[in-house]
């Protein structure tokens, strides 16, 4: 038996079902400006529109593969760091600066210089996304691999795994608690960022992504679609973090009885 | 327990000379130790002697400051699958694999690494072994405190290692259970003919399992036991119990 | 039933409070926020807020100011609390102006026709009530492989400050009749203001063509290389009017807002007629004597030497009027390429 409480499920369906009345309750008790809030009918129709049309669709998908693209590098750049700096206390003291520095820039904040140096095409929006996932990865690589433990390391070496093999063998697995905590910080940030680095720099080959049909709806004064466009952001946000992060935790480190 | 087996007159692991430790902190000095091919020493002291220190150094975990160690004849620096470690933690089976998978890995990358056809059934042995050859699809963390153990071994025995390095490995389970897996442990040896590196400050668990007894203090090795002598023998037991070392030793057990 | 019995908890929970006040919360503030949108009719105009943006097409607006033209016109006006306090506030782009307007932030607006029409099909219920100036546009290239809009591949990127914008109207028109497709370039857009879309084209490597305003346009012209694909002139099919000024619902028959506007108007005309001096001397290349303090300030206004704001304004192509051109083109080029139904437009349009 559960302590006594609410099921936070279904807290979320009926707050959910509390907050769509109200805001039609609000909208028409005030009688507000369709543009200002529009009603719900039309945002639903509006979000419906987009995804039947696939311009949504093309949009959504532009974005998760940017954000792919960008955390990919990210990570591959995040172990090679890692290996680095094991490799040299040097490496391993300036990288550790280096985070120190860097990590609470937000992406957003380089994007002037970002567009001096790499321009304004895909290749700043990826610096922006691989900024953003790098340092919170990193850093908690680094922590995980410090708290390896001392036996998993000796059971490492007695199988004779060094180098490369120590790390995808011993050193990756028994840091990925660190290594989902660092992706999920990495997540949230990066998926901010590209969302405001699409809204600056208009349509990049062929499309936009999500952050560029906000855009393109607010200058057409288009509130139901600008609103359809931020539901979908919330959506795919939330829908990672409770879907994907909980689902590989689930299968992962809860199953491994490994949770931090 | 069948009588006291053949030891080979050559040993199979030599610790020649070895000093450990910091220059104001020396922890082993020039400590001497042989091994001779399945037979079971146990090495007693207090703690902080420096009986993990000797062990690590034993499996080259740890290189010592002076003095070098011999296995199977030849001098060795690197850990290898040959000298297997048991730990007391019981954390040690990697978490993220089945306990059948941690023994595969093992095996994998220990001794049958290009005989991937022999994996299944030397799993399949060492598990019937241990007694957990129902428990081969569980993780880790879903065995009991005893359970991981037996895991622990099974992965060790399985690799058929020519040396076993035991860091009180039932150190931190209850009485009963430790009984029992000491009980499994010298089967174990009995069958495998594995030599054995065994520390422990446990008196009557050293008496129980060692061909050879040794406590370690701050003077080096002094031998309790004769190797002629048949495990668990009482005369062996009485001697040991007097023995001014361990008398006080056993009143401030770690 | 589990569902029913964790609802009876849920019911009985003590956060239920708060949550119920803060539902009560939102609608009090909500009606305040209806409230600071309906209740605007005040007896006395106690302000003014116009809302301008950058550029030489908003010259008028600038010789307002310095010469305190609007001052003027309304001293009468709100005399028993003071006077009306009148606001310029100069922003980045349409969007901001008309959300500022939405927000009933603004009284009077100048913006391009096409974001005052997008405004118009969204009910906003802006009137238009003056043009205010026509003004040399063009997209311009620095590569050379670029003749005309046909050499422009898909994968060169054009900026311009935003979609729905004039110039993005514009080269959907020019689009359209050269390429026979209005929206072949809309997947290659870059929004960009004004500046950083100079500073881009100039890097002759992130845009391949900036769609651009004076002076910027004249800056972009000069550059060596530099081309213009088309002008807005060309891309329209004739004159037409750049800037007009739109009016913010809030404004009623009032007397004050009657007077208010009349006095707006006569400000307006007043340096409309002064603008167009200004061109005459540019065209004649020497500034007349008595309009020397005026060119000084205008000229510092903008921040400007005298010369260089001379030499943009003797460019062809600009004129200041109150005349309002194009709109209908506009309305039935905007409804082709679908931003727009022209028929509720022109009924919107008229019911004003």
């Amino acid at each position: 038996m559960k302590k006594a409480g609410i099921d936070p499920k279904i807290l979320g369906v009926v707050l959910v079902l509390l907050i769509l009345p109200a805001w039609e309750a609000i909208r028409i008790g005030g009688s507000i400006s369709p543009l200002l809030m529009p009603p719900l009918v039309s945002i639903g129709s509006a979000l419906l529109q987009g995804l039947i049309q696939g311009t949504l669709l093309v949009q959504i998908g532009l974005s998760l593969m940017y954000i792919l693209t960008g955390a990919g590098i990210a990570l591959v750049l995040a172990f090679f760091t890692l290996w680095i700096s094991n490799l040299s206390p040097a490496v391993h003291h300036a990288v550790g600066i280096l985070g120190a520095l860097f990590h609470p820039l937000p992406g957003i904040v380089l994007l002037p210089i970002i567009i001096l140096w790499a321009g304004i095409g895909p290749s700043a929006v990826l610096v922006v996304i691989v900024h953003s996932v790098f340092w919170p990865v990193l850093t908690n690589l680094q922590a995980g691999y410090r708290s390896i433990p001392e036996t998993w390391r000796m059971t490492g070496q007695n199988y004779e795994l060094a180098g490369w093999k120590f790390l995808v063998f011993i050193a990756l697995p028994a840091t990925f608690p660190y290594l989902l905590a660092g992706l999920r910080i990495a997540w949230a940030r990066g998926w901010r960022a590209l969302i405001s680095a699409e809204m600056l720099f208009g349509a990049i080959a062929g499309a936009g992504g999500l952050g560029w049909y906000i855009h393109s709806r607010r200058v057409f004064m288009d509130s139901p679609g600008l609103f359809a466009g931020i539901l979908v952001i919330m959506l795919i946000g939330s829908l990672v973090e409770s879907m994907m992060f909980s689902l590989i935790e689930r299968r992962t480190i809860q199953k491994w009885g490994m949770s931090l | 327990m069948t009588g006291q087996h053949e030891i080979p007159k050559k040993p199979i692991l030599e610790l020649k000379n070895i000093s450990a430790g910091y220059a104001d902190y020396p922890v082993l000095h020039q400590v001497n130790l042989q091994i001779f091919g399945s037979e079971v020493v146990c090495v007693l002291g207090p703690s902080g002697c420096g009986k993990s220190t000797l062990l690590k150094i034993a499996g080259s975990f740890l290189a010592p400051k002076a003095g070098s160690v011999v296995f199977q004849g030849k001098m060795v620096t690197n850990p290898d699958h040959h000298r297997l470690m048991v730990f007391q933690n019981q954390n040690q089976l990697l978490p993220w694999m089945t306990l059948e998978q941690n023994i595969r890995f093992a095996l994998k990358h220990g001794p049958l690494k290009s005989h991937p056809s022999s994996w299944r059934e030397r799993i399949a042995k060492s598990l019937q072994e241990v007694g957990l050859q129902n428990a081969a699809k569980l993780y880790p963390h879903q065995l009991s405190g005893g359970m991981a153990q037996r895991g622990a071994l099974a992965r060790a025995f399985g690799c058929q290692p020519a040396l076993l390095l035991m860091d009180e490995p039932f150190g931190s389970v209850d009485a009963p259970t430790r009984s029992e897996l000491q009980h499994l442990l010298l089967d174990l040896i009995a069958n495998h003919h594995t030599a054995t590196l065994f520390v422990t400050h446990d008196l009557e668990e050293a008496l129980l399992l060692g061909h050879r007894i040794l406590v370690l203090n701050s003077r080096g090795f002094i031998t309790l036991d004769s190797r002629s002598t048949k495990p668990g023998h009482p005369s062996a037991v009485r001697q040991a119990m007097e023995h001014p070392d361990l008398r006080a030793n056993r009143y401030d057990r770690p | 039933m589990k569902t029913e019995k964790t609802l009876y908890h849920f019911l009985r929970m003590p956060a239920l409070l708060p949550f119920l006040l803060t539902v009560l919360l939102i609608f009090f503030l909500s009606t305040l926020l209806a409230g600071c949108q309906a209740n605007q009719k005040p007896a006395q105009l106690q302000t003014l807020r116009i809302a301008e943006q950058h550029g030489l097409a908003y010259l008028p607006l600038g010789i307002m100011q310095t010469q305190g033209l609007l001052d003027r016109e309304l001293a009468e006006l709100n005399r028993e609390n003071g006077r009306v306090d009148i606001q310029w506030i100069r922003m980045g782009n349409a969007t901001a102006i008309r959300e500022a307007m939405l927000a009933n932030r603004l009284d009077i607006g100048f913006m391009g026709i096409p974001p005052f029409l997008l405004g118009v099909y969204r009910e906003t219920g802006w009137q238009l009530f003056t043009g205010l100036s026509e003004s040399p546009l063009g997209l311009v290239t620095l590569d050379e492989s670029k003749q005309s809009l046909a050499d422009l591949n898909p994968t060169d990127r054009i900026a311009l400050p935003q979609p729905g914008s004039i110039q993005h109207i514009l080269l959907a028109m020019a689009a359209e009749r050269q390429l026979s497709n209005p929206k072949i370039f809309d997947n290659q857009l870059v929004s960009m203001g004004h500046p950083d879309g100079l500073a881009a084209l100039l890097t002759r490597r992130e845009v391949t063509a900036h769609f651009t305003a004076p002076p910027f346009l004249f800056t972009a012209l000069e550059q060596p290389g530099a081309r213009q694909l088309i002008s807005g002139e060309q891309a329209f099919g004739g004159p037409f009017s750049f800037i007009i000024g739109a009016l913010s619902p809030g404004w009623t028959d009032s007397p004050a807002h009657t007077e208010a506007l009349k006095g707006f108007r006569r400000a307006l005309d007043h340096s409309l007629s002064l603008a167009q001096d200004m061109i005459l001397d540019a065209q004649r290349g020497a500034v007349e004597e008595s309009r020397a303090t005026l060119w000084q300030e205008v000229s510092a206004f903008y921040n400007l030497e005298p010369q260089v704001l001379l030499a943009h304004l003797s460019e062809p192509g600009f004129r200041y009027s109150s005349e309002i051109l194009g709109l209908d083109t506009f309305i039935r080029a905007m409804d082709r390429f679908g931003y727009l139904d022209s028929t509720r437009v022109t009924e919107l349009l008229i019911q004003r």
